[in-house]
């Protein structure tokens, strides 16, 4: 199981992960098009701040995921077999119990255009998750562990 | 008869059944699955069905899982089967086709029972008029839906979330819409005064009328015996020609209590009665859902939690045990979010003030957003979000996991009000993913 994590000792808040995110799930997945031309898609990290304590923070791919064991249409559940936590936006109603569901706050509510939950998809067809890959502090870093 | 042996059975195929068949499938990958329903349908999910009226959904887009989902799973399907009685000591099931034709004894080692619950029949005159429904299966609003070019004014009795969410969808195909309740507001369980008036102003401006204080007490019909209009019992009369009755839901015990399963008493709601491992008096037979209570980690009781959540992770944690783990089920309380015309509100635990000492509430209100944390010794114990549901999440979390909010106390309603609040060791709590129902 893909897992990302942050070191927040060297996270400076830089929001360059959120940039990133934004990019790689829009239209074009060019920067200057993306933020220029489109309507950027909200990003699936966030930075969360408090005076000088700064983290990146997305879905942490629980074993347990209580936003699956919660959804109410079946939009996000999990393969039994991987654990893979799987989201299928076309199934969504925006109910926003996986938003309640989250201890963690990762899973957000999308309020503009059709209205569905944002959580991290790790990036499909890409080695490296592009927040991992933008971080300029190497405070995001990805590990595999069993899931 | 017809006759099958397997390792665990499940009475019922919705949001208990399938989160059994998923927490036995993560420990055993052979063991022998059936499912015995009464409905003749793939598992779909309740909580969408009056999504099919206000013509946003198809029949499809209501699956819960996939249509390959039982053949990877590998459990044995068997639609439009109602279990008739349950042999507890003997270990079988005999189930009847609802349509008719020879039945099948079906042998168990593991037993969950997942039976849901049966809408409550207010006392009325006129019960037997065409165009008077329930709303709590597919076919009940497939029926509705194929009924609506006969209506242009519906009534809706009861304003818990069956007819909220009934009234929100007719609100967008009909005419006139209105919405009666007995209590003082709408969405009691799950609002307070505030919260619920802004639903309230939600319904409005949605074009639902609301009576509040008030009930059905009579119907009356046409010539062609369909409904024509409702009376009140402070005399109003209104026209229609739907009345749906959403005024609650009683758990279907009967199964479980004829085969000498204990049942709760009444005055705590009269569901199966279970342990926090989700199994009941009978030694292999679990129950979970509607039909069942459940341990509410708030109250620190069990009472009935009639809720999709409660009742998949309920089935999962009897699925795990089944399969000879230890789990409980100790994460739900009474948690709800719904979105409303556009007004997304969520809740969790009190939703009120207990009256008792040590509990303080803190709000906030701002245009359009409203949101309250109560508190008891500094640990949250019930939330109510209206307008802005941001991170709802953290503060269960918190509730949950009984952090003392006391470092961040002062922070816990500021805008954007995260994880980054909470100093280090509280991160560490809500941060690591989460492994297993840690309870
Ligand atoms: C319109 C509506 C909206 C809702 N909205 C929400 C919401 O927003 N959020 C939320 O959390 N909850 C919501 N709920 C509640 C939620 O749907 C239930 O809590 C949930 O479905 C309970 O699941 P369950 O598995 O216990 O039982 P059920 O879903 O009731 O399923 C039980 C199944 O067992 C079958 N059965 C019963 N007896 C037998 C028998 N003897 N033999 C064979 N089969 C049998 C029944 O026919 C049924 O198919 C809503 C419910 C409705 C009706």
């Amino acid at each position: 199981m893909r897992r990302i994590y942050c070191r927040d000792e060297v996270c400076i808040g830089c929001r360059l992960c959120e940039i990133h995110c934004q990019v790689e799930h829009s239209a074009s997945k060019d920067i200057l098009k993306t933020f220029k031309k489109e309507t950027p898609p909200p990003p699936m990290v966030r930075v969360e701040e408090r005076g000088a304590t700064s983290f990146a923070l997305q879905c942490r791919q629980c074993p347990e995921p209580y936003c699956a064991y919660s959804c109410i249409t079946g939009a996000i559940w999990q393969d039994v077999d991987t654990g893979e936590v799987l989201h299928d936006k076309e199934k969504c109603i925006g109910c926003w119990t996986c938003v309640l569901a989250c201890p963690k706050g990762a899973v957000r509510p999308d309020l503009r255009g059709p209205r569905v939950a944002v959580r991290c998809d790790l990036c499909p067809g890409r080695e490296i998750p592009a927040c991992v890959e933008s971080c300029p502090n190497d405070a995001l870093y990805e590990v595999d562990e069993e899931f | 008869m017809a006759s099958g042996t397997f390792d665990y059975l499940i009475i019922g195929n919705s949001a208990g059944g399938v989160g059994c068949i998923e927490g036995i499938r993560r420990q055993d990958k052979k063991g022998r699955i059936a499912v015995v329903s009464d409905e003749p349908h793939h598992v779909y999910s309740r909580p969408l069905i009056t999504h099919l009226l206000d013509g946003h959904l198809s029949g499809n887009s209501m699956d819960f899982r996939p249509r390959d989902f039982y053949r990877k799973t590998r459990v044995d399907f068997f639609p439009g089967f109602r279990a008739a009685s349950l042999d507890a000591d003997g270990r079988e099931v005999h189930a009847v086709p609802v349509a008719g034709g020879p039945g099948k004894v079906l042998r168990f080692k593991k037993l969950l029972i997942a039976t849901g619950a049966r809408p409550f029949m207010p006392l009325m005159e006129g019960l037997g008029l065409e165009g008077i429904t329930p709303m709590i299966t597919l076919d009940q609003s497939l029926r509705v839906r194929e009924d609506l070019g006969q209506v242009r004014k519906a009534v809706v009795l009861g304003a818990g979330l069956i007819g909220t969410k009934t009234a929100q969808a007719l609100a967008g195909r009909l005419e006139e819409v209105t919405l009666v309740e007995l209590g003082d507001r709408i969405l009691a369980p799950v609002t307070d005064p505030v919260s619920s008036g802004m639903a309230m102003e939600a319904f409005r401006k949605g074009n639902v009328e609301i009576i509040l204080n008030n009930t059905v007490t009579a119907a009356g019909g046409d010539s062609r015996g369909r409904i024509a209009e409702v009376t009140l019992k402070d005399g109003t009369s209104i026209p229609c020609q739907l009345l749906v009755l959403a005024a609650g839901v009683r758990p279907k015990a009967e199964l479980a209590a004829g085969a000498g399963v204990r049942i709760a008493d009444v005055k705590t709601g009269g569901g199966i009665d279970v342990n926090t491992r989700m199994e009941t008096n009978r030694k292999g037979i679990y129950a979970c859902g509607d039909c069942a209570h459940a341990w509410d980690f708030v109250t620190g009781g069990m009472r009935l939690l009639p809720l999709w959540p409660n009742a998949y992770i309920g089935g999962r944690v009897a699925g795990l045990n089944m399969t000879g783990s230890e789990y409980r089920h100790t994460w739900v309380t009474n948690m709800n979010s719904v979105d409303f015309f556009g007004l997304p509100m969520v809740s969790a635990g009190f939703v009120l003030k207990p009256e008792e000492p040590g509990f303080e509430e803190i709000v906030r209100e701002d245009e359009g957003a409203y949101a309250k944390v109560i508190l008891k010794d500094d640990i949250i114990r019930g939330l109510i979000m209206a307008g802005n549901v941001q991170r709802a999440g953290l503060y269960l979390g918190l509730m949950r996991s009984e952090v003392r909010t006391t470092p961040f106390r002062d922070q816990l309603l500021r805008d954007e009000f995260s994880a980054a609040d909470l100093g280090p060791e509280g991160r560490e709590e809500i941060m690591r993913p989460i492994m297993e129902m840690e309870s």
